[in-house]
């Protein structure tokens, strides 16, 4: 069997129906709707007697997360602006500098993650402290492990920020575990201040022990200070260890010391406390003798005090502060194989550990992988991947690192496309994410339910951003077709045009018609007279917007224009056959001008296509209802005479005006 | 993780087929009972049966949105021989607003039952390909996307073993000619290929069939082709006797003669789980091809998923149980179950969280 399939987790239908064959569908981005399908079909038709008995339930599955929870809201919030202003400045800014960027990006991180951390702590508390008004035990629990889960993840974060993004000189290598250390465990910091509050310091329980932990911690004025709280302070064993301690030699980047000056110094330190040691200066107080043992990196004086360090890697890190201070990256990995076999009975090694000692181990994919497998979603994964990717990616080719990170973004921004208040933060993360990123951000723009104007107006900005001209169209498809079927023609025809779908807005452009032929009302006539240019879509819709300005005109009085138009409208052939009777009863108060204002010429059009329709509706027998129809009918007759009339009078008028 | 809500099905026979809409917002169920009913998500995010209706005079087998450009349609295909394609007719009757499903056309071609039915990729058009246990495909189209009374049967496939399944290949790009996966489940292994793949050639106008896949001789139940979303290769999911997922990659045959009017491809399996231990019924993919979802007879449903190395496995597996320790809520809509400390909080009461079935490899955080 491939192991890597030992991850697959079985999930449970608490359902008895569900005890036997089921079929699964999936839909959207990741839900299943589950039906039970116990018989075998076989394409026969069967008697059924399954069902009648007992109901039959569908179970809809959806994948969940504690990043859907309130509290992470901030997490996903914040860190896409860090994702995003990272890819910005790491190409903008100069190859030596990018090691600073990643670094100070890095920390933006952590610092999202501790503040995330913070909050749900004081919601935790908070709701602790209103227990009785009903919370329930299950959201404590929650936050309680939400907490936990964030801790892990700066701690892992600070981790390979100090071994794999912020390296400087092996001498700083250590510099920085011990701050790490420092940081993560800082219960000594929290003792020190109660030890030195209370009334006799020295005779508190913890005494000793805040001094051990300060020491191993490698936090020396701390210890110091402490120790000068002791009554018996200025005594000689006191004021030798306190020189021990104080001379302690650290590394500094900057401080103009090179790194086997500062080897040579520190040997000569610690040959200094085992002379001291060997010639009994500390006899009087076994204390003192201790912290001297583990400033000369006596192993089994560490290890006699790990129940001050809770973890192998803080013992680890305590260890190779006394034994090697310039330690390097591929030391690691024997070190922390050692503090783990010296822990041994005391822990059991977790998914944390097995992080950890990869990234002790400098094997950043074996980190990537390792906290896959702990996490149910990819955020940490997909953030941590591209810092790695970004810190390798100058220091040469990287075979496994690109693709991965590219899978990770595209699996991270999957899941929050099929979010309905996060979708856009997934666009966000597919724009760098090659051609694939945009196929999927097309596809999830697509598919995102379009439940308001607002809703589809938002898609289609987002999507001529990125110049996604198909999803434009398809938006103001779906919602042309959708304003059809809720008989709204108007804005139909408005996003048919926004389509360019010709043979959609010809077919609402018609129904607009009829719809003004039974009742006389232009649906939605100031879109019609504001057509413009895109009138030109389809030779309907041309003929809907000439016949409202044909409208506007005759309101405006300018009635021999208005004819014109009329009748070239009936001349072109733009106008549908069923509309003529509707143009010829237009054209009548405009036959009864006083003025002739339709020409002789425009007349003969204008009985041709009388007699046109006369011949056909008596051959077809049509019985149309429309009523601009049945009053066509009704005033043939005035048509005809009115057209006659006209005639005369024109063709006078014309002879008038030539001569 | 997953949270599950549960529903009542209301039909009175076995379900066939469940289908969701291009959004995942509605849905449509069909069943040996002769009817469909439509559901609808409300705003409490809960499935409402908004529709249901007879449509068909024997088992209703599959049932199939068409693409919200063409409107709200489906089509159905049955065990009476006959598919037909339906359409939603919204009326405001002043309480509400009711939707009816109208019949627009009646697809009686099939003279054996027909087993399958799909809508084409919403680029070519309305097209609609059906396969029967006669071994016909048939592929209709309505050629004015706004009347949907007139569909004209416009080729026929005979591939000479019955007919299970059909999938049409999703990829919307122009390069790729349209493309059909049809399956067999004829249970005789000796009559070779069960999957034939066909290519439509846009010079000769003709369905031609471009690949049958050697590795599958045994009955083949469903199939399915991935959505394809920027890969340069065609992704399917088969049901046999296990689940396959196979790629094929298009290779642009050299010779002139052939002016690139026939592609052959090259064909790889990138997967074959017999995890199910038994024969597999249903196969799905979600919108994006990056789940495919398995259905077999162990009762068991699983999902796969590739790595970053296209490496197939399994990432969870859904199965019944036989304690029934849910206990009912309600006994009205169904919809809301509890279980053992699930919260009773506003939002989450429809959900209950599923217990994981503890997996001994599976390492925890907490």
């Amino acid at each position: 069997m491939d192991p890597s399939n030992d991850t697959a987790q079985t999930w449970t239908i608490p359902d008895s129906m569900m005890n036997g064959r089921m079929c699964g569908k999936t839909f959207s981005l990741g839900s299943i709707m589950l039906f039970p399908q116990q018989e075998h079909t076989n394409y026969t038709d069967m008697a059924s007697e399954s069902g009648a008995q007992r109901t039959v339930k569908m179970y809809q599955l959806e994948p969940s997360s504690w990043l859907w929870g309130r509290q992470a809201r901030k997490l996903i919030n914040e860190s896409v602006g860090t994702f995003l202003s990272l890819q910005t400045a790491i190409t903008e800014a100069e190859p030596d500098r990018h090691n600073a960027v990643l670094v100070k990006k890095c920390r933006e991180y952590r610092s999202i993650i501790q503040a995330c951390q913070q909050d749900t702590k004081n919601l935790q508390q908070a709701n602790e402290n209103e227990k009785q008004n009903g919370k329930e035990p299950s959201t404590q629990e929650d936050l309680i492990i939400l907490q936990d889960i964030l801790y892990k993840m700066e701690l892992i974060l600070s981790l390979v920020e100090l071994l794999f993004i912020d390296t400087m000189s092996d001498g700083h290598l250590l510099n920085q575990l011990v701050k790490w250390i420092q940081l993560h465990f800082p219960q000594h910091e929290r003792k020190k201040g109660v030890v030195l509050e209370s009334d006799r310091p020295h005779l508190h329980p913890d005494y000793w022990n805040t001094v051990y932990g300060s020491v191993l911690q490698g936090k020396l004025d701390d210890a110091r200070l402490i120790l000068s709280n002791h009554p018996s302070a200025d005594t000689d064993p006191f004021l030798s260890i306190d020189e021990l301690l104080r001379k302690m030699p650290f590394f500094q980047v900057y401080g103009g010391v090179s790194v086997g000056d500062f080897e040579a110094r520190w040997q000569h330190w610690q040959s200094e406390c085992e002379r001291r040691l060997e010639e009994g200066h500390f006899a009087s107080s076994h204390n003192l003798q201790a912290i001297c043992k583990i400033l000369c990196g006596d192993l089994e004086t560490i290890s006699k005090l790990m129940n001050l360090m809770d973890t192998w890697y803080h013992l680890m890190v305590s260890t190779l502060l006394f034994t090697k201070p310039t330690v390097k990256l591929f030391h690691l990995s024997n070190a922390s194989q050692d503090a783990i076999l010296r822990m041994q009975d005391q822990q059991v090694i977790t998914a944390l550990d097995h992080v950890l000692l990869a990234a002790m181990e400098a094997d950043m994919y074996q980190v990537i992988k390792e906290c896959q497998q702990v996490m149910d979603n990819p955020w940490f994964t997909t953030h941590l991947t591209d810092l790695l990717y970004h810190t390798v990616q100058h220091k040469g080719k990287h075979q496994v690192l690109p693709p991965l990170r590219e899978y990770l973004l595209l699996d991270y921004a999957e899941m929050l496309a099929g979010h309905s208040s996060l979708w856009q933060v997934a666009l966000l993360y597919l724009d760098h994410c090659g051609p694939r990123g945009m196929a999927m951000a097309q596809e999830a723009l697509q598919r995102l339910p379009i439940t308001s104007d607002s809703c589809a107006q938002k898609i289609i900005q987002m999507a001529s951003e990125r110049e996604f001209e198909g999803v434009v169209v398809s938006v103001c498809r779906v919602m042309g077709r959708r304003a059809l079927s809720q008989g709204r023609l108007g804005a139909a025809i408005w996003w048919g045009m926004r389509s360019k779908d010709a043979a959609f807005t010809s077919h609402v452009a018609h129904q607009i018609l009829h719809k003004y032929m039974s009742d006389g009302h232009f649906e939605s006539s100031t879109l019609l007279d504001h057509l413009g240019p895109a009138m030109l879509l389809s030779d309907t819709l041309t003929f809907l917007g000439k016949y409202r300005e044909f409208h506007v005109m005759y309101q405006e009085g300018r009635y021999e224009e208005a004819a014109a138009l009329l009748v070239s409208l009936i001349s072109s052939k733009l106008a549908p056959e069923y509309f003529w009777p509707v143009l010829l009863l237009d054209a009548l108060p405009l036959l009864k001008a006083k003025e002739p204002v339709i020409s002789s010429e425009q007349t003969y059009e204008l009985m041709y296509i009388l007699d046109t329709l006369t011949n056909t509706t008596r051959d077809k027998d049509q019985t149309k209802n429309e009523a601009a129809h049945v009053s066509f009918l009704d005033k043939e007759k005035e048509i005809r005479v009115a057209l006659t009339h006209n005639l005369a009078q024109a063709i006078i008028h014309e002879g008038t005006v030539e001569n | 993780m997953f949270v599950a809500k549960s529903l009542n099905a209301e039909h009175k026979d076995l379900i066939h087929d469940v289908a969701f809409d291009f959004y995942g917002r509605r849905m449509a169920t069909c069943s040996s009972d002769q009817s469909v009913k439509i559901w609808d998500l409300n705003e409490e995010r809960e499935w409402v049966c908004t529709a249901s209706w007879k449509t068909h005079c024997g088992s209703v087998w599959k049932v199939t949105w068409a693409h919200p450009e063409f409107g709200q349609i489906i089509a159905t295909c049955s065990f009476d021989r006959t598919a037909a394609i339906w359409e939603e007719s919204v009326s405001d009757s002043g309480r509400g607003i009711h939707s009816t499903w109208i019949k627009r056309a009646g697809l009686v071609d099939s003279r054996t039952s027909v087993t399958d039915i799909k809508f084409a990729p919403k680029i070519q058009g309305l097209q609609l390909a059906t396969c029967s246990a006669g071994g016909v495909v048939r592929i209709y189209e309505a050629p004015d996307v706004m009347n949907l009374n007139q569909w004209s049967p416009q080729y026929e496939i005979n591939c000479k073993l019955q007919c299970s399944c059909i999938s049409w290949n999703p990829s919307p790009s122009r390069l790729h000619a349209p493309l059909i996966a049809v399956g067999s489940d004829d249970p005789n292994t000796s009559s070779g290929p069960k999957v034939f793949i066909y290519e439509f050639s846009a010079n000769t106008h003709k369905w031609n069939r471009v690949d049958s896949l050697v590795s599958i001789s045994d009955p083949v139940h469903d199939l399915a082709f991935a959505p394809n979303l920027g890969r340069s290769y065609h992704l399917l999911g088969i049901a046999t006797k296990d689940v396959r997922v196979v790629t094929l990659r298009p290779v642009k045959q050299e010779s002139a003669q052939s002016q690139g009017n026939s592609m052959s491809f090259e064909v790889r399996q990138a997967g074959q789980f017999d995890d199910h231990n038994s024969t597999v019924w249903r196969v799905s993919w979600n919108a994006t091809g990056t789940i495919l979802a398995s259905s077999g007879d162990d009762g068991c449903v699983r999902l796969w998923k590739a790595n970053y190395l296209d490496i197939w496995r399994c990432i969870s597996t859904m199965r019944g149980d036989t304690v029934e320790n849910v206990a009912e809520a309600d006994s009205s809509g169904g919809s809301t179950q509890q279980m053992g400390t699930a919260s009773t909080g506003q939002h989450t009461a429809r959900y209950f969280k599923l217990a994981p079935t503890a997996h001994p490899a599976h390492l925890q955080w907490h």
